[in-house]
């Protein structure tokens, strides 16, 4: 399940773009629904895919905002990953710092990713079968005492099925630095280095 | 005995999903005459969506157009030199589909219906 643009604040949030009124607390709103979603859905896995944080100044203590954004999440013991958006970073605290404190949060898959490569949160994850233990030998040995034993090899034998790709996109410009939407070349160079397949596996013609 | 090779599978990478927050932009060049050029820029994000091959109809679900576009104004090349040269195997003769089979994005919001 992907989830995007939660804009949380460090308050209950101000709501907007909504036809429900009166309306308060817009963050609490938005995580009840999120429990709601969640719940009807049980994805394996959530995706955050940036703006986790509404910036604007009203997020500017990121580490308050972090720790509530991801409860309807962690909660259900569900694994996540995230993306920085344009907002993220705005009200201070750097991508790279945020990048730690969703690290230290439960059931967190995010990675800083390269730091040779352009922004913050380019990394991947692969998803694997989920197989359960497998057999894979059975072997006879004769000891000294000419008893016979087993040795058996247990193994998972699980298979790379998905690769999922998690790139920053970048911010607002600073500066003379245009960065919004823009990928520069170590990013795409860098999903053709990492994508080496480690194990692939068969296509059907 | 003659040697056997598979001709109804192949190997390959496993397929591909991509999230980043801001959708993509790509320009086109058109050239309508042999005389002059026009350049067309159009963003790929917003592009005319692709046709059910089965079906006839546009892989278009869900709302549009409740907001204007929100995809980048500028790019280095990322679609054309990334996404698109990330293929499902080193091989490249014809059939080598690419890695990577959805893209996924944020930031566009949508504002509500009356």
């Amino acid at each position: 399940m992907q989830i995007a643009d939660l804009h949380f604040s460090v308050s209950s949030g101000v709501c907007r773009d909504t036809p429900l009124a009166p309306c308060t607390g817009s963050d609490n709103l938005t995580s009840t629904l999120l429990s709601r979603m969640l719940d009807a859905e049980q994805p394996d896995l959530v995706v955050f895919s940036g703006d986790q944080l509404n910036g604007q100044g009203t997020a500017w203590d990121a580490r308050s905002v972090l720790a509530k954004f991801a409860r309807s999440v962690t909660e259900r013991g569900i694994p996540w990953a995230a993306v920085f958006g344009n907002h993220d970073d705005e009200d201070g605290d750097t991508r790279e710092s945020q990048i730690k404190y969703m690290q230290g949060l439960p059931y967190s898959l995010v990675q800083a990713g390269p730091k040779d490569i352009h922004g913050v949160g380019n990394y991947l994850l692969k998803v694997m079968s989920a197989d359960s233990l497998v057999v894979l030998n059975l072997m006879a040995v004769s000891s000294q005492w000419f008893a016979v034993g087993l040795i058996v090899f247990f193994h998972r034998s699980k298979t790379h099925l998905l690769t999922l790709y998690f790139l920053d996109s970048g911010s607002y410009s600073k500066g003379f630095l245009n960065w919004f939407g823009l990928f520069v070349p170590t990013e795409y160079d860098w999903i053709h280095q990492v994508s080496a397949p480690a194990s692939p596996h068969w296509h059907d013609v | 005995m003659d040697q056997i090779t598979p001709d109804t599978r192949r190997l390959a990478k496993p397929n591909a999903l991509m999230f980043f927050h801001i959708p993509l932009y790509v320009s086109r060049l058109v050239i309508p005459h042999k005389l002059f050029m026009i350049t067309s820029f159009r963003e790929e994000s917003y592009a005319a969506p692709d046709v059910d091959p089965n079906t006839g109809r546009p892989l278009d679900v869900g709302l549009h157009d409740l907001e204007g576009q929100g995809s980048a104004r500028k790019q280095d090349g990322f679609f054309h030199k990334g996404l698109l040269q990330a293929l499902e195997s080193d091989h490249r003769a014809g059939g080598n589909a690419k890695e990577v089979k959805v893209v996924s994005n944020g930031h566009c919001h949508g504002q509500s219906l009356p």
